[in-house]
């Protein structure tokens, strides 16, 4: 299990709902918390992914693979042929893409990007959530975010009032 | 949203705007305990503009802008405006007109070449001339055309100044030549006048000149409009507001608020522009209702900024008129006026100044820094923010008041309280649209004018000064 192919480890990566995946293990190292495992020698079979479901995992893993730098024969040549601009942007679009999913999924992403330590996946998954509230009224945010509103109509008096600048 | 932890919420909300983030505290208990427990606010606490500092004024002939601000009594834990810092910038400001806009803490004003800077940083940035080709009063001043400022620290640390274009003035007639002007020439310049006349304005694609600090260039952007055609050529000609025939430069406010700009043009209507959409609405102005007024006097427009936003205020005589700009709910209608309030304000002046003609004492809490001049009357100033020195308006008697025309013009808005600062040549006044009352500041007028100069120049334009601790002007003062 360990090498399918020359120069390629394979690490085994397990969710907590029993599904396994193998990735290379450049792929899987793309998440800090996993490279710590790696290089503290706590991976020698599998990894367990606790707190993350096989379809977050499947997506993170995805986003890994699309991420992870292109080293070794192939991909040196693939760079030289490629200028890095359009290589960038051809990640912006397909994270662009990546991001095309409901709010739910997007908060377990946030989650596992932020447990994973996964720095592009978290800043990815924070923006859109961050362009919510950014661009939008503060009733708009709780409707777009699904968030309850649980102050007594004085309580949020008292706090708009405070921050009444913002409102203006 | 809720189940997100504390911490990652915390790292979400680090990364909203200022104004976004302290909204984000009323949008439930959760989000406001990851706001304060983090102080996620206190670090962005320098770029939220400070609350009313002052008022720059303009007066018509002066060259010098004054700063009407509240006494300050001891120390302050606001940085105070350093007046004469900015009146020492170098080369005299010559211009009637120096202070051209001011957009929460930048001021814009012209010293030749037209300037942006921050009192409270002491920084500023000279910008290159615009392009002003396509004008045709492109060797007038640019105090005589219609520049603005727009910035928002709360959003982007870079500024924007914003150059309209005026519209095509009257053709000039042809020349008187000995052997008379020929018919030819007349119906020529008649047909010219008629073409141009009946031309929309503003036209359906604006072209604006917009300076941005981030690129450091002047450039194009065109707006294309929604709604109907406010006016047309020929109206703004007979409404005189071409910049020829304004010699003093007009009253040429502007609002910016939630991402719009508003700009109060002369011929009865406002534009608001949105920038991001490049589109723009002219809205008319409300009619006034001046039954009973005194027909000779000239209204005062203003358009001003307030705790409901946009606020449109006429000034007839002693008759105040405010309304506010609610938005309807369609975009694609227009926003309409309402009346927020309606006031005679001679009987509260009577008051003030039949105390005043029988020299009570009253307290001024405001004090003119006109730069370069030491007030005269420095006397002592007990007043504090606690003190709330409002006259008394229940009561009085009139018999000493002599019917001068003491009628007030309006300075300016507190920027989230519904208090109108307003002043003539003597006196200031903050009226307080909640409850009426109306209570005396100080005067708003150079003492040497009023001393020496007996022409009693009428003010043209104020500011209202908020202080924005945080700017990205460059730090050397150019030459």
């Amino acid at each position: 299990m360990a090498t399918r192919e020359a120069g390629k480890k394979m690490i085994m990566l397990k969710s907590p709902d029993g599904m396994e995946f193998e990735v290379e293990e450049a792929v899987a190292m793309e998440s800090q918390t996993i490279r710590k495992m790696i290089e503290d020698d706590c991976a020698d079979t599998a990894i367990l992914i606790p707190n993350i479901n096989s379809k977050i995992l499947s997506r993170v893993i995805e986003y890994c693979n699309k991420h992870v730098p292109t080293t070794g024969a192939t991909g040196a040549a693939a760079s030289d042929t490629v200028a890095p601009a359009a290589l960038a942007e051809d990640l912006k679009i397909w994270d662009a893409e990546f991001i095309k999913v409901n709010r739910a999924t997007r908060f377990d992403l946030i989650q596992a990007a932020s447990y994973l330590n996964i720095k592009g996946l978290l800043d990815l998954t924070s923006q859109t959530t961050i362009d919510t509230i950014s661009d939008n009224s503060l009733e708009e945010i709780r409707s777009f975010l699904s968030t309850k509103n649980d102050y007594l109509p004085e309580e949020e008096q008292t706090i708009r009032r405070e921050n009444q600048w913002a409102f203006q | 949203m809720e189940d997100l932890p504390d911490e990652l919420l915390a790292d979400i909300l680090r990364r909203v705007p200022p104004r976004s983030l302290a909204v984000c505290r009323s949008v439930c208990k959760h989000w406001c305990a990851a706001v304060d427990t983090h102080e996620l606010l206190l670090a962005v606490a320098h770029r939220v503009p400070c609350a009313l500092h002052g008022i720059f004024v303009n007066y018509v002939n002066v060259r010098r802008s004054g700063f009407f601000s509240r006494i300050t009594a001891g120390t302050t834990s606001q940085p105070s405006i350093d007046a004469r810092w900015f009146a020492s910038f170098p080369g005299q400001l010559t211009r009637h007109r120096s202070v051209l806009d001011h957009c929460n803490g930048l001021l814009l004003y012209e010293n030749k070449q037209v300037h942006v800077c921050n009192p409270v940083t002491r920084r500023r940035a000279t910008l290159p001339a615009p392009p002003r080709a396509q004008t045709p009063y492109s060797h007038l001043p640019y105090y005589r055309h219609r520049m603005y400022l727009m910035f928002d620290p709360t959003m982007s640390l870079h500024y924007h100044v914003l150059f309209f274009p005026d519209a095509p003035d009257r053709p000039k007639p042809p020349y008187f030549q000995p052997a008379g002007v020929s018919q030819s020439m007349r119906a020529n310049h008649e047909h010219e006048c008629n073409t141009l006349g009946v031309m929309e304005w503003p036209p359906y694609v604006y072209p604006l000149q917009v300076f941005s600090s981030k690129t450091g260039r002047w450039e194009e952007k065109q707006f294309v409009r929604q709604g109907d055609a406010a006016v047309t050529v020929s109206d703004v000609w007979s409404d005189g507001s071409s910049p020829i025939s304004c010699q003093d430069g007009l009253r040429r406010h502007a609002v910016y608020w939630r991402a719009s700009f508003y700009v109060y043009c002369d011929t009865g209507f406002i534009m608001r522009l949105s920038l991001e959409d490049r589109i723009y609405l002219a809205i008319k102005t409300p009619r006034q209702d001046i039954t009973g007024c005194k027909r000779h006097l000239k209204t005062y427009e203003y358009l001003g900024k307030s705790k409901h936003g946009v606020y449109f205020t006429a000034f007839h005589g002693y008759q105040l008129q405010v309304w506010v700009l609610r938005d309807t709910l369609e975009s694609c209608r227009t926003p309409e006026w309402e009346l927020k309030h309606q006031v005679d304000l001679e009987p509260k002046l009577k008051l003030h100044y039949n105390r005043h003609f029988r020299r009570e004492k009253y307290e001024k809490c405001w004090i003119l820094d006109s730069c370069d001049e030491e007030s005269e009357d420095s006397g002592h100033y007990a007043w504090d923010s606690s003190d709330d020195s409002v006259i008394d308006v229940e009561g009085g008697i009139n018999m000493d008041y002599k019917d001068y025309y003491f009628a007030v013009d309006l300075l300016g808005y507190h920027p989230y309280k519904e208090i109108a600062f307003m002043g003539n040549r003597f006196q200031g006044f903050a009226y307080y649209l909640d409850n009426s009352k109306l209570q005396y500041l100080g005067s708003p007028y150079p003492a040497y004018l009023t001393k020496h100069d007996r022409r009693l120049l009428p003010m043209l334009e104020s500011f209202i000064y908020t202080p924005c601790m945080d700017d990205l002007l460059p730090v050397q003062n150019d030459a």
